[in-house]
């Protein structure tokens, strides 16, 4: 009886395991948390050495204070070329974040991932807002004067705040001094050659040597013959740039273009593997290195860039292995491959993918000679415009700019800049600088969201100075907005975008 | 005492489910292949020809790949050499240790090639097929892209000639024109590129183009046109 008994009990025991499980359990709801951050930031540009200030708005569904919460800031360096495995740094364990922005984990032009991570300590559960540093310096955005400095090369910016930073380069590149400078490069696109992570890009041409600085540092990166796959024997570079085929809002690199010792390099970049650099010089469509090449470039998409020959005086297309003829139904207003004329400034026009070309004859009467570098099937012509312009003295312009805003072309000669009509062939007086100052350089800076802008560099025989005008709509201005002086004499100017 | 019986009984049943089952885990035979990609061809086509005249021996390699894990000790590879092979062991070839390193995955034989008159007219073949050995398998046997020999198989051909690269119709005509002697030899030492048969990036590709483009250029101006072995003027497109 008793085992009996004993064997009722385990049978019992063991099948209550059977019984079924009702689930009418009382829940509790969890408190659920919200982060966002309350600016709607989530990619950061920040100076190194500033302090990072992030006060996220976190919501709860059931609690209503914040008593019950932990936080963490942590940091992961997530720049392209960064391994995987490099470690994870908290940085703070506050509520909101301040922190400054140096060595470690820091380093300036790295990217970072800034995973801010907020957890409810009663319930486990964490909740997480991402954020993209980017470390920059502050000299990120703002013009650039490249200087020479009685032969030797440096370059000063004036930042966004107004602020002139005199001797930059050789602040930063003590031990990489610039020899006689001639031209600034600075390509507004991403270029991604795999010589380095994907960037923008900004070269510094000398008379007999140039360099790639770093666009995030600022610092020189390359020497000139290693852009190249066999650095050419003679370094004379004139233009280091690059254009883009990309017809969207948002353009990236197609075709690098070099024009070194009067000859055309080129540089091919795409989605592809492998190496690319500057390749060897291109011969002419005649087979030869019988040309000589003006410090111009024509970007297009039928055409991805158009050169001048300044010997044989005449445009070449320019294409990966080869500079070739354009077809003669390109032409029709006139012939781009006889053009006959010397080039005294080519630029962008108003219109994208249409072109200002101010050519003079044997007589020096001046001429505008208009093109564009798109065309169709259907329609293959690419000449626009040739008329004899009406633009006193522009043969002895000192500097021009093309605007592309409007239908102008800003030109200086002396002291006087003028403001020529591509439209009207009208040329009106714009501005006179004081006595003594010579216009040596134009840039037009178009802002489609502001103000754009007219920089005009003048020499005073001592020193440069740079003026600022606020073109309207119409392009018209009647004086400067603001001027800075105590450069050296400035050969070249560009705007960096951050 | 029979309550006990039952008592055992009754925990014999419960307590058997507490045994632990053994896991049952797949094992595969420990193989071998050739490792073949793009840039590792299923064959090698070496010519001294494109060489400078002074080197006598060099090296090709053959890349096997394991499959399974690695262990810790060095496991033999067994090849053979077909009969259609028309090279000779340690006249025209020698071949290194054939041993996959303790706890590696990969490993790269070398295959010694030597000079040898005969091959300035002829070539010979080195036809290799991976065997059963102690501690392998032979890998799987299927043809990666294009390749003719599958992942058990591979050829070394030798010569000293200056031969038509195997992809010049296919892929180089387009770029550099109409094959000859002369103007292959041209590119070789105007570029230093000896190997034409792999994969050219774009990049690179245009590089090539551009030097001899402009070699040619250059030496038409100091010597007037190259003449090919068949008389025909030498030209890039």
């Amino acid at each position: 009886m008793k085992a009996n008994l004993t064997i009722i009990s385990i049978l019992a025991i063991l099948f209550s395991s059977c019984y079924k499980d009702k689930g009418n359990y009382d829940y509790a709801a969890l408190n659920k948390l919200e982060i966002k951050d309350k600016n709607g930031v989530i990619n950061i540009s920040i100076i190194f050495g500033d302090t990072l200030r992030l006060s996220p708005e976190i919501t709860q569904t059931t609690a209503q204070n914040e008593e019950n919460l932990t936080f963490e800031w942590m940091v992961f360096d997530n720049s392209p070329a960064s391994s995987y495995a490099l470690p994870k740094t908290v940085i703070a364990t506050t509520r909101n974040l301040a922190v400054q922005i140096t060595e470690p984990p820091f380093v300036l032009s790295q990217n970072y991932r800034l995973t801010y991570k907020v957890t409810d300590k009663r319930t486990g559960v964490s909740s997480f807002l991402f954020y993209n540093l980017t470390i920059i310096n502050k000299y990120a955005q703002g013009w650039i004067f490249l200087e020479d400095k009685g032969g030797a090369g440096d370059f000063s910016m004036l930042l966004p705040n107004g602020t002139v930073e005199y001797n930059v380069y050789s602040s930063l590149n003590s031990a990489a001094p610039m020899s006689k400078p001639v031209k600034l490069e600075i390509t507004p696109f991403q270029i991604t050659d795999d010589m380095s992570p994907s960037s923008k890009k900004i070269y510094l041409l000398t008379e007999t040597d140039g360099m790639e600085v770093s666009y995030q540092t600022m610092q020189k990166k390359f020497n000139y013959g290693f852009l190249f796959y066999a650095a050419p024997q003679i370094i004379k570079p004139t233009r280091h740039t690059w254009v883009s085929t990309s017809t969207s809002a948002t353009l990236s690199g197609s075709l690098g273009v070099v024009v070194n010792d009067g000859k055309v390099h080129t540089n091919l970049v795409g989605g592809f593997p492998g190496s690319k650099k500057w390749g060897a010089s291109l011969l002419s469509p005649a087979g030869n290195l019988n040309y000589i090449t003006a410090p111009f470039v024509a970007g297009g998409t039928t055409y991805t860039a158009a050169v001048y020959d300044v010997l044989n005086k005449r445009f070449y297309s320019v294409g990966n292995t080869v500079l070739s003829a354009f077809p003669s139904t390109a032409s029709t207003v006139f012939d781009m491959n006889n053009v006959g004329m010397d080039l005294l400034y080519l630029d962008s026009a108003n219109v994208v993918r249409e072109y200002n070309a101010v050519f003079k004859d044997e007589t020096n009467t001046p001429y505008l000679l208009k093109f564009k570098t798109v065309s169709t099937t259907g329609a293959p012509n690419l000449t626009l415009l040739k008329t004899q312009m009406n633009a006193p003295d522009i043969v002895n312009m000192t500097a021009a700019a093309s605007s592309t805003l409007t239908p102008h072309i800003y030109y200086g000669v002396g002291n006087k800049l003028y403001r020529y009509e591509t439209t009207s062939n009208t040329t009106f007086p714009q501005f006179t600088f004081p006595a003594g100052e010579t216009v040596t350089k134009l840039k037009f800076s178009r802002q489609p969201l502001g103000t754009s802008q007219l920089a005009a560099v003048t020499w005073t025989g001592t020193e440069s100075k740079v003026y600022f005008f606020d073109v309207s709509n119409v392009g018209d201005f009647t004086t400067y907005t603001n001027v800075y002086s105590g450069f050296a004499r400035i050969v070249d100017l560009g705007y960096k975008v951050p | 005492m029979r309550s006990y019986i039952y008592y055992f009984l009754l925990l014999t049943a419960i307590l058997a489910a507490c045994g632990k089952d053994n896991r049952v885990m797949y094992k595969e035979d420990p193989r071998i292949y050739f490792s073949k990609f793009a840039t590792n061809p299923d064959s090698t086509d070496y010519s001294f020809g494109v060489k400078p005249v002074g080197l006598l021996t060099d090296t090709a390699y053959l890349t096997f790949r394991i499959m399974g894990t690695a262990v810790d000790k060095d496991r033999e590879i067994k090849v053979t050499i077909a009969d259609s092979s028309k090279a000779k062991a340690g006249y025209h070839y020698n071949l290194g240790p054939l041993v996959m390193p303790a706890n590696a995955y990969e490993v790269r034989v070398p295959v010694y090639l030597y000079r040898k008159p005969g091959l300035k007219d002829s070539i010979v073949t080195i036809d290799f097929t991976i065997e059963e050995s102690k501690d392998f398998k032979p890998g799987y046997n299927d043809k990666p892209g294009l390749n003719v020999y599958d992942r058990l198989h591979y050829k070394i051909s030798l010569n000293d000639q200056l031969l038509k690269p195997a992809s010049w119709d296919s892929r180089l005509a387009l770029s550099f024109g109409v094959y000859s002697k002369t103007k292959f030899n041209f590119m070789i030492v105007t570029t230093g590129k000896t190997d034409w048969n792999s994969t050219i990036f774009p990049g690179d590709q245009n590089f090539l183009i551009q030097t001899v483009k402009l070699s040619l250029y250059n030496y038409e101006q100091a010597n007037g046109p190259m003449l090919d072995e068949n008389g025909v003027r030498v030209v890039f497109p």
